[in-house]
């Protein structure tokens, strides 16, 4: 899917420029600088989260997260407003999300994992460590925050790049069916049962640490 | 109609309607559905709690100095695309050709001066680089001696008096340098040599270019004044917001970047502050006011003050990008005299200065697009309408992690106060209650 959206109904057009960070990229379009500015501050986090789950590091999110304001930026004379700024923003981050998911298979590096990089701010706990210093033969223990953390952050990188993808959107940015689908250029049929499937490997991961201890174990590349 | 609840539910559909994207037929009946059936409960719950676990996954915060890398970024890559078409136009390629070819040779002339002149010995290296390194950001920043020699001649920015020891700097030995390193207190020469590893990344041609233009500087006759303009000029575009700084920095035409240098400089001069800006503000919305339709102006009627600045900016900004700026048409003499009353005499000064039409104009411009244009959030300093005190910004600021404060201490000023009103605002809106608890 390309990044400049074109939509031919004036109503969505309409839509579109209710959203007022649309309105700011309209001002991107015409040359202001400090209305890019206040975009990148507005998205910054949000993008950054959502690509640190999908690839696992903090430092290439924030590598990747750059990539995706240049493509904005290099995209602003042709923005058309056709949907809501989120959407298209999502739609970019989704194309460069998955062009650098797949150099990295190219690469043989490693499947996503779950523990940061150093420069990461959550690098502590090692997984191995925390498979070790947990007990699978107590059903109900009480988790630890930290460990209850790693162990959701290794179930989301049990899932596929899509319904992984998929449920960030939806989680993180509480996108519509409709919106993950024009971010991922899927159609909301696919992406209802996406995100079903997702949601039951995310079921079968968890629930057995939750009733039982047992560690999700990471998919191997 | 109703759906029956007779068939069986799928995952798909608890699905949806865990995330509310059923239409009503079909909520109604997984609504049924989770009456009559406890299995359907319990799928339904198990689904839901397993959900609900994705919120213990962590939410990034990026650090301050993030957001102004990539403007900068940006705004480099961009530069760079735009130099890369230009060069490849036919109609001026033989001129980027022999600009291309006389930049590398005055790149490589420096680069066999600058070998020339070091020894192996990284000390003596340290050295040889010492007056590049200790002006090594106004040095990046400034694209040759010429633009330095404008800026001095057309007075853009107040020297203030000379250091006593500038010149004898600009002319020291290298042995009267050794001295003045060694002397040097630990702290200024720990920054020398993160500099020095600073300048060792940049690529040859760079390194040669700044060695070359200290050079030209050095030997110039009116050295101690080029100096003082590098610094000043340095430090006025540290205060600048980081976009602001890229879009000059990026100019890539130094004649174009002195005459923004200027017309910034200028705005800066007569910008309002404070109470002004405020008496302005409402000043603007009586005034242009009636310059909206009826049922516009109907509509501000019973709008509270945030929302009618909002409408107003709106009102400001349409008019602008559709070519009709609302200050092209100025307000009558007698409304001028209704905003002077207002004014403190500093501004009314600013006010009186400006005697022709052009001249109220381009006031107008300025005070407008300074007021409403670049307050993206629409409602001064934060988005929720409200000043943050100054004493609630410094208990937030205490309260943040020493790494926050840390990033936050090391951006220009204003940059700081903005990224730390942000985070206030964001913090607010996450944690009202934390919020609450600051202004109590």
């Amino acid at each position: 899917m390309g990044i400049g959206l074109s939509v031919s109904e004036s109503s969505a057009q309409n839509n579109a420029l209710g959203d007022p960070d649309v309105r700011l990229m309209l001002q991107v379009r015409d040359g202001s600088a400090a209305a890019f500015e206040e975009l990148v501050l507005r998205y910054q986090n949000r993008l950054v989260t959502v690509l640190e789950h999908l690839v696992g590091k903090r430092g290439q999110a924030e590598d990747l997260a750059q990539d995706v304001f240049l493509r904005v930026y290099r995209a602003r004379e042709r923005y058309v407003p056709g949907a809501k700024f989120s959407t298209w923003l999502f739609t970019i981050a989704n194309n460069v999300a998955a062009n650098a998911l797949r150099s990295r298979s190219r690469r043989h590096e490693v499947q996503v994992h779950a523990d940061n990089d150093a420069s990461g701010p959550q690098s502590a706990n090692p997984l191995d460590q925390m498979a070790l210093a947990g007990s699978g033969l107590m059903p109900t223990r009480q988790l630890d925050k930290a460990e209850l953390r790693e162990i959701v952050r290794l179930a989301i990188s049990t899932l596929n790049e899509r319904q992984r993808m998929a449920v960030l959107l939806s989680k993180f940015e509480e996108m519509s069916y409709a919106d993950i689908a024009a971010a991922m250029d899927m159609s909301p049929q696919a992406i209802k049962s996406l995100l079903s499937r997702a949601r039951e490997n995310l079921r079968s991961v968890l629930e057995p640490y939750l009733d039982r201890g047992d560690h999700p174990r990471r998919d191997e590349p | 109609m109703n759906a029956p609840a007779s068939r069986p539910v799928s995952s798909d559909e608890l699905v949806a309607y865990l995330d509310g994207e059923l239409n009503a037929d079909e909520s109604r009946r997984i609504d049924r559905l989770l009456a009559d059936d406890a299995r359907v409960r319990v799928e339904l719950k198990r689904l839901d709690q397993t959900w609900e676990l994705l919120d213990r996954l962590p939410r990034a915060e990026v650090e301050p100095v993030f957001t102004r890398s990539t403007v900068e970024m940006v705004a480099v890559r961009v530069a760079d695309e735009v130099e890369h078409e230009r060069a490849a136009e036919p109609s001026r390629r033989r001129r980027t050709y022999w600009l291309g070819c006389s930049g590398m040779l005055l790149a490589a002339l420096c680069g066999v001066w600058a070998s020339d002149r070091i020894v192996s010995d990284p000390n003596d290296r340290l050295l040889e680089d010492f007056s590049v390194l200790e002006h090594l950001e106004a040095y990046r920043q400034t694209p040759n001696l010429e633009f330095l020699r404008e800026a001095l001649e057309k007075k853009l920015i107040a020297l203030g008096p000379p250091a006593a020891d500038a010149r004898s700097h600009a002319t020291e030995t290298t042995s009267e340098r050794r001295v003045r390193i060694e002397r040097m207190d630990p702290r200024d020469k720990e920054q020398i040599v993160r500099k020095q590893k600073s300048f060792a990344e940049l690529s040859p041609a760079e390194q040669a270019r700044l060695r070359g233009l200290d050079l030209q500087v050095r030997q110039a006759p009116d050295a101690n004044d080029l100096g003082r303009v590098l610094e000043r000029l340095q430090t006025w575009l540290n205060q600048l917001t980081a976009a602001e700084r890229a879009h000059l920095l990026h100019l890539s035409n130094p004649e174009q970047r002195l005459k923004e240098i200027e017309q910034k400089l200028v705005e800066e001069a007569t910008r309002l502050g404070g109470e002004d800006a405020r008496q302005f503000e409402q000043w603007c919305e009586e005034v242009f006011q009636q310059r909206l339709k009826l049922p516009q102006r109907k509509k501000l009627q019973g709008l509270s003050a945030e929302d009618r600045f909002d409408r107003l900016q709106a009102f400001f900004r349409q008019s602008a990008a559709q070519g009709r700026p609302v200050w092209w048409k100025l307000p009558s003499p007698e409304e001028f005299g209704r905003l002077r009353e207002r004014l403190s005499d500093e501004a009314k000064a600013k006010l009186d200065r400006a005697q022709g039409d052009m001249e109220k104009r381009q006031l107008l411009r300025i005070w407008i697009q300074d007021g409403f244009h670049f307050r993206p959030t629409g409602r001064g300093p934060t988005a929720s309408g409200t000043e943050i005190a100054d004493e609630q910004q410094r208990e937030f600021f205490r309260q943040l992690p020493d790494k926050q404060q840390n990033n936050l201490l090391g951006l220009p000023p204003e940059e700081m106060f903005r990224m730390l009103k942000r985070k206030y605002e964001t913090e607010t809106r996450r944690k009202p209650s934390k919020a609450t608890a600051l202004t109590e």
